[in-house]
């Protein structure tokens, strides 16, 4: 007499029957899908080529060049680029190419430090004003509107001048002048989440509000925030470049890719490859990880 | 496989609709589903054609069709004629022509289907200006009379207004104005009235018959209540799968279903018979503020003299800017038996409820549960006492966290209170998914995976994890397709009965309160109307309010 049930699909389930929930096979469908992707989408895929090379001379920029980035050379300055020097040499004599390798790794050290503080300080932030509301949410969210009432540039600026120079303080610098971004699409994404029947089930099944916080709000949160953190990488190699760019990064002779333009800046018109090929390396990165950042939303949201 | 047409006359001249031999197959990248198969039927001038399915059944898609909205890349076989019109492969231009002035549509959900950011009467003057004209004066005139027509009070005031500051049912009927405005011969109206209360729905499928017979429009409804389809239409047409697996003129097939699928859907209207519920242990009823002060141990809750007020905009139902959600309401309910507060929207019985459950604090009085003063519990104490009782809510969608997987929700309470070792709640988890009936499998999906019965059913089994003694219901049925609602309200019983459970239900709809409820409350606006056993209540219901209720049941007499 038992009667089989009519499958009613859930609104958003994609697939009609029971899918296989064994993790690794969507871990490989979804590697699959962007290998998928890639070869649809060419762009991605050199997109994606790039930033791998970009972040290899990150971690290891013996890989991909031999030459010592401090060499000076005199006898050799200012030599356009060729078979030996591929981006030829700067006014001290120095490769171009191996000191652009090894200015990666400061450039994007300091990206992902200022992201990671963006992002921990934000959400902390956004997650508590969208929980808690009232006299905390108005408090958390006005100390947010003043950091975004500056213009991001002055106020990376200002906390640099104040803190001292170097890689790291930029990657605070930048770090600090980021955070509404993220505080106030946590918050958003807080109290959506918060309006669903799942809270009110936890805390109807005796779950604390700290335990409601780590393990419903977090979770949910997290996706629209990971899809907002790579957009705004890009942004943010942007910016580091223009603080090293305007001298506020490490000292000479670092290789940092904004000071690398700087110290070039007075050879544009003899010999431009010296400033001129680290900015389009800064420009292609930028650009390459907009790209994947851009792909994978799309195929996030699907 | 075509019905006979009974015992209707014969209307001359081309049938309003007719749908020949149509197929209807999504495309998508990822698979092809053939949304409808081989389906005919047909609709004279004049008359009334519901098309009954559940969900999946392939009826909105039939909607879609008919009024030229499918998605590009939907394949279309077979034909249908609009007043002998042939439309199967009209473009946008033939359909431009086509829709409004010929063909009208409700749309089903009142809250989402006008624009926000508009006033009502800019809104239909629209759809006015594009059929009938330019002239303000006349566009104006025009919409107002139209407002006037659906039974709108005060129209000059409605076309003002935005749509937030109207009630649902206004709102359906500013919708079924704006199917009007370009004057169609057929309107198409997809599930008119299942988001509103069965009072408001009463009025206003009157308006819609009274629309047909004033105006001769063809009416073709799309519902997933049968009731309402016998109660009102000429023709009856089943859908299942896609398929049209019946159809016929509706005393036909009301006496004689000749498909099983048809015969299930009308055993299951669920039918005030009188108290069926419960195996209560008390056999008379007892009054509601019975014993008012002492709480023995046959209570499990009682609300003591509760009132919810909140601050609210100057409104009709707030005046002085109090809205008064609960009005000093005294209520018991017995242990092991099952309660059911009954009401319309803005009753208060979900506030009610929110009460026991300890999310919302009464303006004054006390709630006592299971012999603990809500109010006066906090923080740890209160947590603790939650698990002597448990809730089940309504959407069963919205009710799981889509980020964990059922062995996760499941087993959320028994980390919460502590619950011996990991292996110990996993053999708990397991016993739990056993009793509700859904397979062990089912404990590594997630719920974007699963069915609105199996999601339920996660839900009961949650609820029941640290073994409560009493168990919320709120609305656990009213989001599920009739044979699932079945199927769960028989779970609920079978658990009542084997765990000697209490449940304070609450519903809005009186005909499946009356299968599993002992006693019932009834609510309006915030205060207790009635109270009693259901046999008693729904048999002879001592007060006016309740007697409107049980009459604006559709399928009833």
């Amino acid at each position: 007499m038992s009667v089989a049930e009519t499958t009613i699909a859930a609104p958003r389930a994609g697939t009609a029957e029971l899918a296989d929930p064994s993790a690794v096979r969507r871990a490989l469908r979804r590697v699959g899908g962007w290998l998928h992707a890639s070869v649809r989408y060419p762009g991605t895929l050199i997109a994606g080529v790039f930033v791998a090379l970009v972040i290899l001379a990150a971690i290891r920029p013996a890989a991909l060049t031999r030459r010592d980035p401090y060499a000076t050379a005199p006898a050799k300055m200012l030599q356009p680029p060729s078979a030996e020097h591929w981006f030829g040499t700067d006014q001290l004599g120095r490769d171009l190419y191996s000191r652009v390798v090894y200015g990666a790794q400061s450039t994007i050290l300091a990206s992902l430090v200022s992201l990671s503080i963006a992002i921990a300080v934000g959400v902390l932030f956004g997650v508590i004003a969208g929980y808690v509301g009232g006299a905390t949410d108005a408090v958390l969210m006005r100390l947010v509107d003043v950091l975004l009432s500056i213009p991001g540039l002055l106020l990376s600026i200002t906390i640099v001048t104040a803190i001292g120079f170097g890689t790291i303080p930029v990657a605070v610098a930048i770090g600090v002048a980021s955070i509404p971004t993220f505080a106030r699409t946590a918050r958003a994404q807080t109290l959506r989440v918060c309006s669903s029947a799942y809270i009110e089930a936890a805390i109807v099944s005796g779950v604390t509000p700290a335990g409601i916080i780590a393990r419903h709000v977090l979770r949910n949160v997290f996706g629209p925030v990971f899809s907002l953190a790579l957009l705004e990488f890009g942004r943010v190699i942007m910016a580091v470049a223009t603080l090293s760019f305007l001298g506020f990064g490490a000292k000479p002779p670092a290789a940092e890719w904004g000071s690398l333009i700087n110290e070039g800046r007075s050879y544009l018109m003899t010999s431009s490859w010296v400033p001129l090929l680290p900015g389009l390396v800064v420009v292609l990165t930028v650009l390459a990880v907009t790209v994947l950042a851009a792909r994978s939303e799309k195929e996030l949201k699907r | 496989m075509n019905a006979a047409n009974g015992n209707r006359t014969e209307s001359a001249g081309t049938p309003a609709l007719e749908v020949a031999d149509v197929s209807v197959t999504y495309r998508t990248k990822r698979r092809t589903v053939e949304a409808v198969r081989h389906v005919s039927f047909r609709a004279d001038a004049g008359s009334v054609l519901a098309i009954v399915g559940e969900s999946g059944s392939g009826k909105s898609t039939i909607v879609n069709a008919l009024l030229g909205l499918l998605p590009q890349g939907t394949d279309v076989e077979g034909r249908f004629l609009l007043e002998g019109r042939d439309m199967t492969h009209a473009d946008e231009r033939d359909w431009l022509s086509v829709r409004g002035g010929l063909i009208g549509f409700v749309p089903q959900d009142p809250q989402s289907s006008l624009d926000p950011t508009m006033r009502i009467g800019d809104q239909i003057a629209e759809i006015v200006r594009l059929h009938r004209g330019r002239e303000a004066g006349d566009v104006r005139a025009e919409s107002l009379r139209l407002l006037a027509e659906v039974g709108i009070d005060d129209p000059g005031l409605r076309a003002r207004q935005y749509p937030h500051e109207l009630s649902g049912g206004l709102k359906q009927r500013v919708l079924i104005a704006q199917a009007l405005a370009g004057d169609p011969r057929i309107i198409v109206a997809d599930e008119p009235t299942s988001a509103l209360d069965v009072t408001v729905q009463k009025v206003v499928l009157d308006l819609l018959a009274s629309l047909v017979r004033r105006r001769g429009i063809t009416l073709v409804m799309i519902t997933h209540d049968l009731a309402v389809a016998a109660d009102r239409a000429d023709r009856i047409l089943v859908m299942l799968h896609g398929e049209a697996i019946e159809q016929n003129d509706t005393a036909t097939l009301l006496a004689h279903p000749s498909r099983d699928y048809t015969r299930r859907l009308l055993a299951l209207v669920p039918k005030i018979d009188n108290g069926n519920g419960g195996d209560g242990a008390m056999a008379d009823g007892a009054s509601a503020t019975d014993g008012n002060d002492g709480d023995d141990e046959r209570t499990a809750v009682s609300w003591l003299d509760v009132t919810r007020e909140y601050r609210a905009a100057v409104s009709e139902r707030a005046p002085h800017g109090v809205l008064t959600a609960v009005d000093h309401v005294s209520l018991k309910a017995y242990r092991g038996r099952t309660l059911a507060i009954v009401g319309e929207s803005g009753s208060g019985k979900s506030t009610l409820l929110s009460m026991a459950l300890a999310l919302n604090k009464p303006t004054s009085g006390a709630v006592r549960v299971l012999g603990d003063d809500l109010g006066a519990l906090r923080g740890r104490a209160l947590r603790q006492a939650r698990r002597n009782f448990q809730l089940v809510q309504q959407n069963p969608f919205d009710s799981l966290d889509p980020s964990l997987t059922v062995r996760q929700s499941i087993e959320e309470p028994l980390r919460a209170f502590g619950y011996g070792t990991a292996a110990r709640r996993e053999v708990r988890v397991r016993e739990l998914v056993d009793r509700v009936a859904l397979p062990q499998t089912v404990l590594k999906a997630r719920p974007g995976e699963l069915s609105g019965g199996q999601s339920q059913r996660v839900a009961i089994a949650r609820a029941l994890a640290v073994e409560p003694q009493l168990v919320f219901l709120d609305e656990p049925v009213s989001a599920l397709d009739v044979s699932v609602q079945d199927q769960i309200l028989r779970l609920l019983a079978g658990l009542q009965r084997d765990l000697g459970l209490t449940y304070v239900f609450v519903s809005h709809n009186l005909a499946v309160v009356s299968e599993i409820a002992d006693d019932v409350a009834v609510m309006c606006r915030g205060r207790l109307v009635e109270y009693g056993t259901v046999e008693r209540v729904l048999r002879h219901p001592a007060e006016a309010y309740t007697r409107q209720l049980l009459d604006a049941i559709p399928g009833r007499g």
